[in-house]
């Protein structure tokens, strides 16, 4: 799927309209499943997959990169352009006037950790705590920003940075301890 | 946040408190270190294991 998006990307960049139909019901499917996960136990939300995937589109559409070089890349990728959209929703800097103002559904500016113990958490606060742990270990960073803003199995995670699953797990415990310590929780 | 806080923390994550504190009492830790890890150690409430299937939920927007 990822060189055929990347196939896909590339031709569409370089002009030819008939390859963003064929690549945004792929992208879509993808987006749609992240957005899901953040979404699957809050019934009465007020935020609709749709408007995350849309804006998730327009973000991806603006910054892609030159090519994705399997599924794992792309939804590392993806993890960053969800935990952006969300941030720039909580910022209220994300007023992309292609979708008309009625159409857009402000994101609220607390999430949830599930089962991570963390309890409401401003956006803000997730974001400015993600920027602290980079600057402590970048690798960190990423590891949990790719499982918990991509939705990626530990498996998935390894096979972008290139190690053993058992570290990854270890990585990703040792971060969320991390954060919460950061973040008081 | 250097390998040897990564290394402590892996190995002491999953003991009790009770052999925790002995390996904290036999080794002679730099002070950093061993506040750093304990401080890591208290944020690790109940062990979550980390999922290897789809992750049920990451998160979710209220």
């Amino acid at each position: 799927m990822a060189a055929e998006v990347t196939h896909l990307f590339e031709r569409w960049r370089q002009g030819d309209d008939t390859a963003l139909n064929r690549l945004t019901p792929l992208v879509y499917d993808e987006l749609r499943r992240i957005a899901r996960s953040f979404l699957r136990n809050q019934p009465g939300h007020t935020l609709q997959p749709t408007a995350l995937v849309h804006e998730a589109w327009v973000k991806l559409s603006r910054n892609a990169e030159p090519g994705f070089t399997d599924r794992a890349h792309f939804l590392a990728v993806m993890s960053r352009v969800m935990r952006q959209v969300l941030i720039d929703h909580a910022r209220g800097a994300s007023a992309d006037k292609r979708w008309g103002r009625q159409q857009r559904v402000p994101l609220e500016a607390t999430v949830e950790f599930a089962g991570d113990g963390f309890g409401q958490l401003k956006v803000i606060d997730v974001d400015r705590a993600l920027q602290a742990l980079a600057g402590e270990n970048s690798s960190l960073a990423q590891i949990i920003e790719m499982h918990y803003f991509g939705g990626m199995t530990a498996e998935e995670v390894a096979a972008v940075v290139h190690r053993s699953s058992d570290a990854v797990r270890h990585d990703i415990r040792l971060a969320r301890a991390w954060l919460r310590r950061e973040l008081g929780g | 946040m250097d390998e040897q806080v990564s290394a402590l923390f892996r190995e002491l994550a999953d003991l009790p408190q009770a052999a925790r504190e002995s390996i904290f009492a036999a080794r002679n830790l730099p002070p950093e270190l061993r506040s750093e890890v304990k401080s890591l150690l208290a944020s690790l409430k109940a062990p979550a294991p980390v999922s290897s299937e789809t992750v049920k939920l990451p998160f979710v927007v209220t």
